[in-house]
């Protein structure tokens, strides 16, 4: 049996985990593709998959930054993080996928959502000029940027090597987090402890409004 | 899938969000357009993660998380403080730091 | 008891220290006291190291004293060290001994004077100076003194500073004394810089080896210095108007000490001098041009002080005299005596002064010999002594000086004649002057003459003390048969020095004999015209003065060399000094560069100040350049 994609393994887990009513269909169907993936078991699917995913996270995201109206922002912003998942799954970091979508679409963009109600924006807000100065400066500069990148990421071509066969499932993620890293997680409940009390503080409502100069 | 093909889109990613950051007026997009740059960033992260067979990247795109999601509460509680005192929040008009 | 060299300047210094932090304190008697106190007891500290000269072999007769290295710098080594020889104590026994009379009559003459202590303070420092000056066995303690008796000069002649003239004499005597001092500055750097010490003994020692022109421009130069000190041309201007100060202050520092440390200098680098004719010649006729031009100016002078004055920088001259034809022991001797009767004679017209309430202008004086009897005596006296009349004082002094002056291998016949028309000048304004003040009806104004008093003793002591001294202090150099003060100070100017290259000369003593006659007859002609021109015929001087109006007024204004100077000199210094320096440099170029710095800065900062707009994309905008930036450098640096 060729190498099987570990991401097939971990995605029987994804579905298990969060659908136990459907468990049966859902063996069902993870037996489904370990056959599919046992015939195949080429990078072809994946290739394909990575492609739409990563259209899609494109389309979305230039679409997010050119919208006028913010709640559309926020939403596309949703189906980019979506796709991002996607290629976290791709990536064999299913445990990562997980709280991705956790995080931010379940937190982060309802909490954009939130504020972007609350502060009931309207459209009023011009739309971007790109043919004044300052503007062609910017687009250059981000160009220019891009391209550097780029050419970085091409310099590099297989300039890489395997470190160490690390197994990358969810048990492994948590043990590193529990014994390697477990002083910044510590760390980061106090940070989160912080900005919940800074939110709490700044948010408040009797705030004067403040005079310019 | 080749590891290159996963940074070029996250540089691509991350292009666009600086992208957005420039030149957005209104300050949650502008929010928004961070926060895609954080992504293109977790997403770099993973794929060399995976491409160098290491956890410890994954690892830190944890705790990408977290510093985000705390500073995305902060950020918008800033924004909310801010359109409470100036009724708007186009960055242009924020402009109190200057000389 | 070389050991307690150190001692004779410290008394001064102490009574200075006393009498100024505390002498406010104190009752005119204790301050009195302890100033001429300490003088008394440097005067006692010198006799008694006299005394142990004596008893040495004269070729040795020195005693030093070093107290501690002064400064060691890289091949520069200074030590703070005393010498006492031959020529030391008789500079130390008169200085101290006549500061000392002149210190006593100074508790009457202040009498009642605001600033008394300070008076008695500011002497003292000026003995601690000027015996620092005459013990000092190098330059730079020599210097150290000569810099020392030039600020004194300044404390002392403005001593009543709130008379802005007085305080004027005093800026004008400090200035041209710096003047002088700026040469002799130049002269000891040049004598460091060839001989590698200021030591007396090194340098006089090495003079012989070094070639002439630098002999002749290190002596120039001190000599430079010898001139502001000791009031010659050009720097004599200081002398007359600082007549402004006390009268005790013009006796001791303008007539027998502070003037005289250009002589004393002169004098001690004799080992230098000799070697150099160019240098001896200008010593000589700088001396007797300027004896001749005081001389000339003290026949028309109308101030009691101002007469003694130019006298004194008339017989300055005569010293230098001396000195530049190598007769270096009768300078000594001459300052001496002058020391003795130029005291004397200040002191007296300051008792005169003090009879008729500070009147200065002789015109309105007169007849006063009969009311102040014993300042009239003494000053008699004094006035015998400067005229060289046989037996005084200033005869001996004088004609050896005149002899000197023919007989020298560096004399010449031309300048005894010279220096002869002086003795007579010199007889005939001092006896104008005798017989203004002392002879004749009175003209004082009336409300003065009712308080005419003589002065009181402590003041007459002094005087009659000094008188004494002007009588007989001649007899310690009669020549041929008594040489006692030459021979005594010889060994002084011959240790370095080849005797041949002293003043040896060729003439006889029938002929010395001839010559001093012919300046008593000189002096004695003089005396007889000042009777006829003063007492007697009064009405004509001012035909004279009539008949040479021209001449009258060029001697009256003294040849206008203040305003010579006041046009040439210093007006276009000031002018320089305000339209360049001043305008230019400092306002322009200093405070310009300055002030153009800093507007500078704000120049930059007003520019540098457009980045902070206030607009966070506008920071990400330039961050990301940043960004840019950095990775094309990476990527392709």
């Amino acid at each position: 049996m060729g190498k099987c994609p570990q991401s097939a393994v971990d995605a029987k887990y994804i579905f298990y985990f969060f659908n136990n009513v459907w468990s049966q269909s859902v063996v069902d169907l993870s037996s489904w593709l370990n056959l599919y993936f046992f015939v195949e078991c080429i990078s072809v699917v994946e290739t394909i998959l990575f492609f739409i995913i990563a259209a899609f996270a494109l389309v979305s995201a230039i679409g997010m930054v050119l919208q006028k109206n913010p709640v559309y922002s926020v939403l596309l912003l949703i189906v980019t993080l979506f796709a991002i998942a996607g290629l976290y799954v791709l990536l064999n970091a299913s445990f990562i996928a997980a709280v991705h979508m956790i995080v931010y679409a379940g937190a982060i963009m309802v909490l954009f959502l939130f504020v972007v109600m609350m502060l009931d924006l309207r459209e009023d807000i011009e739309r971007i000029n790109l043919k004044s100065l300052p503007k062609f400066i910017t687009v250059s500069a981000v160009g220019i940027l891009f391209v550097e990148m780029a050419m970085v990421i091409s310099l590099s071509f297989g300039a890489m090597s395997p470190l160490n066969n690390q197994v990358a499932d969810t048990p492994a993620v948590g043990n590193l987090l529990f014994t390697k890293y477990l002083l910044p997680f510590e760390v980061a409940s106090v940070l989160l402890l912080a900005a919940i009390i800074g939110t709490v503080i700044i948010a408040r409502k009797k705030l004067v409004p403040t005079h310019s100069e | 899938m080749a590891v290159e093909y996963y940074l070029g889109l996250s540089a691509a990613l991350f292009a666009v969000g600086v992208f957005g950051v420039l030149v957005r007026r209104n300050a949650i997009i502008v929010f928004l357009c961070i926060e895609l740059m954080l992504n293109a960033v977790n997403l770099t992260f993973v794929a060399l993660s995976n491409h160098v067979q290491n956890l410890d990247g994954q690892i830190f795109v944890f705790f990408v998380m977290i510093v985000a999601a705390a500073e995305v509460a902060i950020g918008l509680a800033l924004v909310v403080a801010i359109f409470r005192s100036k009724e708007t929040v186009n960055v242009d008009e924020i402009s109190l730091m200057r000389w | 008891m070389s050991d307690y060299i150190w001692l004779i300047p410290f008394f001064p210094l102490v009574g200075f220290l006393i009498n100024g932090l505390l002498g406010y304190k104190f009752s005119e008697k204790v301050v009195g006291i302890i100033g001429a106190g300490a003088v008394f007891l440097s005067f006692i500290t010198g006799a008694l190291c006299f005394g142990q000269l004596l008893g040495m072999d004269p070729e040795n007769r020195v005693l030093k004293d070093t107290l501690y290295t002064w400064m060691s710098t890289g091949s520069f080594t200074v030590d703070v060290a005393f010498r006492f020889d031959a020529l030391s104590s008789v500079m130390v026994l008169v200085v101290t001994g006549v500061g000392f009379l002149i210190h006593v009559y100074s508790v009457g003459y202040m009498h009642g004077d605001q600033g008394f202590a300070r008076f008695f303070a500011y002497l003292n420092l000026f003995m601690f100076a000027m015996l620092l000056l005459v013990l000092g066995d190098n330059y730079l303690v020599l210097f150290l003194g000569w810099e020392g008796v030039g600020l004194c000069s300044y404390l002392l002649i403005g001593f009543w500073y709130q008379n802005k003239e007085y305080a004027e004499a005093g800026n004008k005597a400090f200035i041209v004394n710096r003047i002088g001092d700026f040469g002799f500055l130049v002269g000891m750097f040049m004598i460091f810089a060839y001989f590698g010490s200021l030591d007396f003994d090194v340098v006089f020692a090495a003079a012989g080896s070094q070639p002439t022109w630098v002999i002749t421009t290190i002596c120039l130069l001190l000599f430079v210095g010898a001139t502001g000190k000791s009031a010659q041309i050009p720097l004599y201007v200081w002398l007359p108007d600082a007549m402004a100060g006390p009268t005790p202050v013009s006796a001791l520092i303008h007539a027998a000490t502070m003037v005289t440390a250009g002589v004393y200098m002169v004098c001690r680098s004799s080992a230098m001098y000799i070697l150099s004719d160019v240098a001896l010649s200008v010593v000589a006729i700088v001396g007797l041009a300027t004896a001749l031009l005081a001389a000339t100016i003290a026949i028309t002078a109308k101030d009691i002080k101002k007469v003694l004055a130019y006298s004194t920088v008339s017989q300055l001259g005569y010293m230098f005299l001396a000195a530049g034809v190598g007769a270096f022991g009768t300078a000594v001797f001459h300052l001496m005596t002058h020391a003795f009767f130029k005291a004397l004679m200040f002191l007296g017209a300051g008792s005169v002064m003090h009879a008729l309430s500070n009147e200065t202008n002789i015109d309105k004086m007169g007849g006063l010999g009969r009311k102040i009897k014993t300042t009239y005596r003494t000053f008699l006296a004094g006035g015998l002594a400067i005229s060289g009349i046989p037996f005084f004082a200033g005869f001996f002094s004088k004609d050896e000086i005149l002899w000197n002056a023919f007989n020298s291998q560096h004399g010449s016949w031309i300048l005894w004649l010279l220096g002869t028309i002086v003795a007579g000048l010199t007889a005939f304004y001092m006896w104008r002057m005798i017989f203004l003040v002392f002879f004749g009806e009175s003209r004082v104004d009336a409300d003065v003459e009712k308080q005419i008093h003589e002065s009181p003793p402590v003041m007459t002591i002094p005087l009659i003390v000094l008188a004494i001294l002007s009588m007989v202090g001649g007899f310690v150099n009669i020549p041929h048969y008594f040489p006692m003060f030459e021979h005594y100070l010889e060994p002084v100017f011959t240790r370095h020095t080849d005797v041949a290259l002293l003043k040896t000369g060729h003439g006889s003593f029938g002929l010395e004999i001839i010559f001093a006659l012919i300046s008593v007859v000189v002096a004695s002609a003089g005396i007889y015209l000042a009777r006829l021109f003063y007492l007697q015929k009064t009405e004509l001087p001012l035909k004279m003065g009539a008949r040479f109006k021209g001449a009258y007024q060029l001697l009256y204004n003294k040849y206008f060399v203040d305003e010579l100077y006041q046009s040439a000199l210093i007006a276009p210094f000031v002018k320089f000094s305000d339209k360049f320096c001043y305008r230019f440099v400092d306002v322009i170029l200093i405070d310009g560069t300055v002030n153009g710095v800093a507007r500078l800065v704000g120049l930059f900062s007003s520019l540098f100040r457009r980045l902070h707009t206030g607009l966070v994309q506008n920071y990400a905008l330039s961050i990301t350049f940043g960004v840019v930036v950095l990775f094309g450098y990476l990527l392709f640096g």
